[in-house]
């Protein structure tokens, strides 16, 4: 077996009790007399520690060069400590003041938004992150006034999704970021229809055919709904083999910053082409219709042509 | 251990105490039980004890080290190796 240089020819095993026995014995008996005669011990401890006694004092309270270096190194270190602990409370109490401010500044965006009367102010109570499904949780339903269909802001303008389910107190919105939701989008710049369709993760893309101009930051609205500024288009992804580009937008504001939203109370009124076109083609009979004027002066010759005039633009 | 290093270390646990350095005793006081027998640790509670006037109530530092100076006693022969040789190897 190795040997280190530590090891000792003693034998622990067969130490004498002598040494032990006498140790014990002084001590019992200096205790005894410490607590028999405390004023004693007092004394004769006082006496024992002066040195040191003195030499701590000395460290402490001299003026001299070492006992001041100490000394100020000491307190140079309690000194960072104690900055140190209040660097940490400061950045804490202005973590508080910053989120404090950040969520003022978002209650007066959405106090801007609820000048509507048609809108209320939610708080988002889940985002697609926390949630099962791609939808967001907000704090107002039935009670409040949102119904389905009702668009969801941020900000003033700035539309998000469309309320899907009501409940008494919450309701959940559908984005149109969601995969699968497709609508109709108007770019602003290119000044052009497109469909605009939800790929997840906070993303929209649209499609649009080669040769239309379309940038980075450029506008996206969305006409269904009133002041629907969707977002902007943040990549274009086009090759010139390719018969459509396609533009990606993102909403301003991160789904996980998202803390208040505002509801519009009126729902979105969903319309198909066919009615669309239905009412295109009203509008331009009644700006044609010369209803108001009376057309007995136009012809009063010849009331059989009256008659069939009338019929004619009723046709139209 | 020699004497004179038994001595430094007594006088700096002592110095430690006095000057309110307590962990910086511990871990000496530790040390000088795990290399020593220990008996003069509560000698030096004594000592101490005395000067904080501490026998007038309960001499707390002198109970500690008397406790201590008892469970390394105890301890020890666990942690100590012998060779063939019935020697210690520390």
């Amino acid at each position: 077996m190795q040997k280190y240089s530590s090891t000792k020819k003693a034998n622990y095993r067969h130490a004498s009790h002598k040494n032990y026995r006498s140790w014990i014995i002084i001590l019992t008996v200096v205790i005894s007399v410490g607590l028999l005669f405390p004023w004693l011990i007092s004394r004769v401890s006082a006496i024992v520690l002066f040195p040191i006694h003195y030499t701590t004092t000395w460290v402490k309270t001299s003026d001299r060069l070492f006992p001041s270096y100490l000394r100020s190194k000491a307190d140079l270190v309690s000194e960072i400590e104690s900055l140190k602990s209040e660097i940490a409370t400061r950045g804490g109490t202005q973590m508080s003041i910053n989120r404090l401010l950040e969520e003022n500044m978002q209650l007066r965006g959405m106090n801007k938004a609820s000048v509507f009367d048609d809108r209320v102010v939610a708080r988002v109570l889940a985002r697609p992150d926390t949630l099962t499904y791609d939808l967001l949780q907000i704090d107002k339903g039935i009670s409040d006034g949102v119904v389905e269909g009702s668009p969801v802001y941020t900000g003033v303008d700035s539309v998000l999704g469309i309320v899907v389910h009501t409940a008494e107190d919450y309701s959940f919105v559908d984005l149109f970021t969601s995969p699968g939701f497709k609508s109709t989008a108007f770019i602003i710049g290119p000044n052009v229809f497109s469909s605009i369709e939800g790929v997840g993760g906070g993303v929209a893309r649209v499609s649009l055919p080669q040769g239309v101009s379309i940038r980075l930051g450029q506008l996206v609205i969305l006409p269904n709904v009133s002041n629907g500024i969707y977002g902007e288009i943040v990549r274009v992804e086009s090759e010139p083999t390719q018969p459509e580009q396609y533009g990606y937008i993102t909403p301003p504001l991160a789904m996980n910053s998202l803390l208040y939203v505002s509801v519009g109370l009126k729902p979105v009124q969903v319309k198909s082409d066919f009615i669309i076109d239905e009412q295109v083609r009203e509008a331009i009979r009644k700006s044609t219709r010369l209803s108001d004027v009376p057309v007995l002066n136009f012809s009063s010759s010849s009331q059989v042509q009256t008659t069939s005039s009338e019929e004619i633009l009723n046709t139209n | 251990m020699r004497i004179f290093i038994r001595l430094i270390f007594l006088l700096l646990i002592t110095w430690c105490l006095v000057a309110q350095f307590y962990i910086a005793a511990v871990l000496l006081s530790l040390w000088y039980l795990f290399k020593n027998n220990g008996y003069e640790l509560v000698l030096i509670g004594i000592l101490i004890d005395g000067y904080y006037q501490a026998f007038y109530s309960v001499p707390t530092l002198t109970i500690c080290s008397a406790v201590m100076v008892i469970l390394a006693s105890l301890i020890k022969p666990q942690l100590l190796m012998y060779t063939e040789d019935n020697e210690v190897v520390s």
